[in-house]
């Protein structure tokens, strides 16, 4: 019983660890309130919004650390991260969570959106 | 008896075919509200001496924009304004320089009428299209009810809908990560553009106009040679004075001329005005605090952002030769 509890907390520590590190790829975005959209989420820290057509809508930087989620664009203030909370839903899918932003678009459009990795682009 | 029958064939055969003369072919019959637009959109019909149509002015081949610096209506009539692009409007909340019009539809209806563009009373144009036995036919066929001056700006509206581009070089760089579709130049462009040109201050969004619904001022007023005083004209507020929409970039490099007067004709006219706008304008009344100061680009600068708004011209129009 013991055991199998703490094979139980070491997989989810590790697979916490796995999903927690960067969130690098192509996701679609779902949101209830708005139009589906995707997001690439690049190794060098950029990022690029984009319609379901494939028109750009946001560029910027992006950085997470472990579960936080850090995101700066030129449609807010460019000096500026706002800050969110990922909670790894699955290994393929990402909720956001606002902890603070005062870029109140912005804060409006990505709290309570949740990502689903694309799997082939 | 055969004779009969004989004349009676070619009289039906001349019936038909000078029938079909002034008839469209079948495959021009429009089947939808957009291809039924479309077609208005080129017809001169619209206007009181049947001599332009809106694409007299909004040029197909130019993006849907003028090559004029301000726009030549019917009988030579001078407008004092530049014919903007009628591409990648869908996203956008208002239209005009000024945003007089909030919707797409209502906007379809007020050049038709303008006495310096169409000069074709709303009321008119809705009779012409009812005593026109094919619009008659085609307006019955797609919104079932005879052409009025709702569905008639409803059809523009929605084929205005449907020009929209993104199939650019800027798309293929940042969408499909196709790292060669830009060059060097353009994507050193378009980190100025983001940051030092301070351009993304009010240039942001999908296409570049902050939706559509934002109104600045870059110091294109002065009260004396400049004397559109643009957004104020509808709200009457005197921090309006000298405010226009923020335009869409896409498709820029081949809509010149640019600004709402058409005052600047190269795309580099525009990156210099930018760079030092009192060199350009020296007293301009109400300019806005983020072009307080010159930019102090370098010619290399100036060309990378060239670079990048060259970038943002669909597919479309980089195979027609001007
Ligand atoms: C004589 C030239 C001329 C004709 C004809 C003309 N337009 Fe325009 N159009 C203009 C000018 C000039 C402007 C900008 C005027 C302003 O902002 O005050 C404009 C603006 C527009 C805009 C606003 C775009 C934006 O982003 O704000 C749309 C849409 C448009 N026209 C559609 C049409 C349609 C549809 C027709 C035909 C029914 C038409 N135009 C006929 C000259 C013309
Ligand atoms: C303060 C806000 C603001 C900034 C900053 C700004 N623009 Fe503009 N831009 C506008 C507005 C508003 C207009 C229309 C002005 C007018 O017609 O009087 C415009 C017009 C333009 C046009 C003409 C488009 C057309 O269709 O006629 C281009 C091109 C352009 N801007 C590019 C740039 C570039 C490149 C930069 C950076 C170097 C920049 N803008 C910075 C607000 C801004």
């Amino acid at each position: 019983m013991k055991k199998t509890l703490i094979g139980l907390l070491t997989g989810l520590s590790f697979s916490f660890t796995l999903i927690s590190g960067p969130i690098t790829g192509r996701w679609k975005v779902y949101d209830p309130r708005g139009p589906q959209f995707q997001i690439n989420f690049r190794t060098d820290n950029s990022f690029t919004a984009y319609s379901n057509e494939g028109k750009v809508l946001i560029t910027g930087n992006y950085r997470t650390d472990k579960d936080t989620f850090l995101v700066n664009d030129l449609n807010c203030n460019a000096a500026y991260w706002g800050k969110y909370q990922l909670n790894i839903i699955t290994e393929d899918s990402v909720a956001f969570k606002l902890i603070s932003d005062t870029c109140s678009g912005r804060s409006e459009a990505v709290n309570g959106i949740v990502i689903a990795r694309l799997k082939q682009k | 008896m055969r004779k009969i029958s004989f004349l009676v064939l070619v009289m039906a055969a001349i019936l038909v075919a000078s029938f079909s003369f002034t008839r469209r072919s079948e495959q021009e019959i429009p089947q939808t509200p957009a291809a039924l637009g479309k077609m208005l959109f080129f017809d001169p019909i619209l206007s009181r001496h049947r001599s332009i149509s809106c694409s007299s002015c909004h040029r197909e081949k130019y993006a849907f924009a003028d090559t004029s610096a301000t726009s030549i209506g019917e009988l030579n009539k001078k407008g004092s304004r530049n014919a903007p692009s009628v591409m990648n409007v869908s996203g956008s909340g208002s239209f005009f320089w000024d945003g007089r019009a909030s919707s797409l539809e209502e906007q379809a209806l007020i050049p038709i009428a303008n006495p310096a563009e169409m000069d074709l009373p709303v009321d008119s144009a809705v009779r012409r299209l009812n005593d026109d036995v094919q619009y008659l036919r085609y307006f019955m066929a797609i919104f079932k009810e005879k052409p009025n001056a709702k569905n008639l700006g409803t059809a523009i509206a929605i084929f205005e809908k449907t020009l929209n581009t993104y199939n650019t070089p800027f798309e293929d760089w940042q969408v499909n990560d196709n790292d060669s579709a830009v060059s060097a130049s353009a994507k050193r462009g378009f980190q100025l553009f983001n940051g030092k040109a301070r351009c993304a201050g009010c240039h942001f969004g999908g296409d570049f106009n902050n939706g559509g619904t934002d109104y600045r001022n870059i110091g294109l007023f002065d009260g004396k040679q400049l004397q559109d005083s643009g957004r104020a004209v509808i709200t009457r507020s005197p921090d309006d004075v000298g405010r226009f929409k923020i335009p869409n970039l896409r498709n820029v490099a081949i809509t010149a001329p640019y600004m709402h007067n058409g005052i600047f004709r190269h795309l580099r006219e525009v990156i210099e005005y930018y760079n030092d706008p009192d060199k350009i304008v020296p007293h301009p009344i109400n300019r806005d605090p983020l072009l307080s100061s010159p930019l102090h680009l370098s010619e290399i600068e100036k060309e990378d952002l060239e670079n990048f708004l060259r970038a943002l011209t669909d597919k479309r129009f980089v195979t027609t030769p001007e």
